[in-house]
């Protein structure tokens, strides 16, 4: 019989360090998965002349996206630096990614929301803005899952498979729920089989 | 990936440095950690006694950027076990009738050929300089904290009261003057030895092959070669036990490797979104 293995550390300490993130990153997630996902649903409801239920969902996804800097930019180390997030460009690091996916959603879905909801601008940009919102959507509600997971911290490493269907799950999930609660009963039908299908995506 | 990133300087491009770590003939005098902050300005990391062995510095960090390791072992060594009787003896003399074996070992920055820090860093104030060499430019860092959990050492950390992460240089302010680097040439064991890396790996070589010649069975080298999870590191060790003994991991791993995969997961998490807003819209009135 094989002996058991014998884990050795030194003094027992981790040979990683703890992640010095705070509560703002985790709610971020929630606020910018919220944001992604209700720009595809406030888009869809335009489409199909859902008024009272586009009017609910572009304004989740505004308030969604105008926490969701604040709360990244509080977590800095140097918060008056955020700006250097824009410096560069580099597909191998999944915050840079994030940071230009979140400030491009952040101008789509502040054009669109003032569009549908206070009428603002011509209808033309308007409706531009929102289905570049909401395909935006897309994966700013996912791609948080590769910010986690490409770490070494292993419990996070060994999701990467299933992370980012988890966190567009969640999105969809929290986008159905803030659209059915502040949409009249016969209009929120959409609202409730997003947050279903999103509630049920999630294993 | 280094190589490109390096030829990216062109002419002025130097050849790959780096330091070989012989801890077989560290002594544990600390030499490394005092001339590290002295030469670089690093602040006191504060007092505390750990009670673990000599080791009161504890771990790298933003504050400590060499810790000598001290490791005590207790080594049954007989002669029925195969010990030559000479060797025994002195070893019973020295340490009594317990056999302590002490290991020292200076930690430091690896520099690795595929740094995690460098790669996930979304600033660009991590960056690879004409030396090999893995830096952070302070001036530039905003404190996000990625680097942290992506390093697969525990190297990188963030500064109480400063807000920004700092690490081992590799003396860069030095070798751009021709200098070694502060802790090498403090070293007077000659256990941190600096140099063009190529050439160190040759002589880190050489020397487990004469420490095995005498006897030395647990001698071995750490990230001296492309083939492990890092690509091998400018920074690399003669260990005389294995790497978890000394709190290093034995199979490091820069998880930005994987990185097209997760991407691919995210891309897919992302059509069931879309799918999820179809069926919304289309799956019927209720």
């Amino acid at each position: 019989m094989v002996p058991a293995a014998e884990p050795r550390t030194y003094y027992g300490r981790p040979v990683l360090k703890e992640p010095v993130w705070t509560w703002e990153v985790p709610v971020y997630f929630f606020t910018g998965g919220l944001a992604g996902a209700s720009a595809g649903l406030g888009l869809g409801a335009s489409l199909a002349g859902n008024r009272p239920l586009a009017r609910s969902a572009w304004a989740a996804s505004l308030a969604g996206i105008a926490v969701s800097p604040a709360l990244l930019v509080s977590d800095l180390g140097r918060p008056e630096r955020f700006l250097n997030m824009l410096r560069v460009f580099k597909a191998g690091s999944p915050m840079s990614v994030g940071s230009w996916i979140l400030a491009a959603s952040g101008a789509a879905i502040s054009v669109a929301s003032a569009h549908e909801l206070l009428g603002l601008g011509p209808p033309g940009l308007g409706r531009g803005a929102g289905a570049a919102a909401a395909t935006l959507g897309l994966p700013l509600s996912t791609y948080t899952a590769a910010l986690l997971t490409t770490t070494s911290i292993p419990a996070w490493h060994e999701a990467r498979r299933e992370l980012p269907l988890v966190f567009g799950g969640s999105a969809l999930a929290s986008a159905g729920a803030a659209a059915a609660i502040t949409t009249p009963v016969r209009h929120a039908g959409p609202a409730r089989r997003y947050g279903t299908a999103g509630g049920t995506g999630v294993p | 990936m280094s190589t490109l990133e390096v030829r990216t300087y062109g002419p002025e491009a130097k050849p790959r440095v780096g330091f070989f770590t012989d801890t077989s003939l560290c002594i544990g005098c600390k030499a490394c950690e005092v001339a590290c902050k002295e030469w670089n300005g690093v602040p006191a990391a504060g007092q505390s006694f750990t009670g673990d062995s000599y080791d009161n510095t504890g771990s790298l960090g933003a504050d400590t950027w060499r810790h000598v390791a001290f490791v005590e072992q207790r080594v049954p060594l007989s002669a029925e076990d195969g010990h030559d009787l000479v060797k025994v003896a002195a070893a019973r003399q020295l340490a009594g009738e317990a056999d302590l074996r002490w290991l020292m070992s200076s930690d430091v920055c690896k520099h690795c050929t595929h740094a995690a820090c460098l790669e996930v860093c979304p600033t660009g104030a991590l960056f690879r300089t004409e030396f090999d060499t893995v830096v952070v430019q302070p001036d530039v860092c905003n404190g996000c904290g990625y680097c942290v959990p992506a390093c697969p050492f525990g190297v990188l950390d963030r500064r109480e009261g400063d807000g920004r992460v700092w690490k081992c240089t590799l003396c860069y302010d030095r070798l751009k003057d021709d200098r070694e680097p502060a802790c090498a040439q403090a070293c007077p064991t000659n256990s941190i030895q600096f140099g063009v890396h190529s050439e160190l790996v040759d002589r880190a070589r050489e020397r487990v092959g004469q420490l095995h010649e005498r006897g030395v069975e647990g001698a071995r080298l750490y990230l001296d070669g492309p083939g492990d999870g890092v690509g091998g590191a400018g920074a690399f060790f003669l260990l005389l036990d294995e790497p978890e003994a000394y709190g290093l991991p034995p199979d490091p791993l820069d998880p930005t490797t994987r990185l097209r995969g997760t991407w691919g997961a995210v891309a897919g998490a992302a059509l069931a979104v879309a799918g999820g807003l179809a069926a919304a819209f289309l799956g019927g009135r209720r």
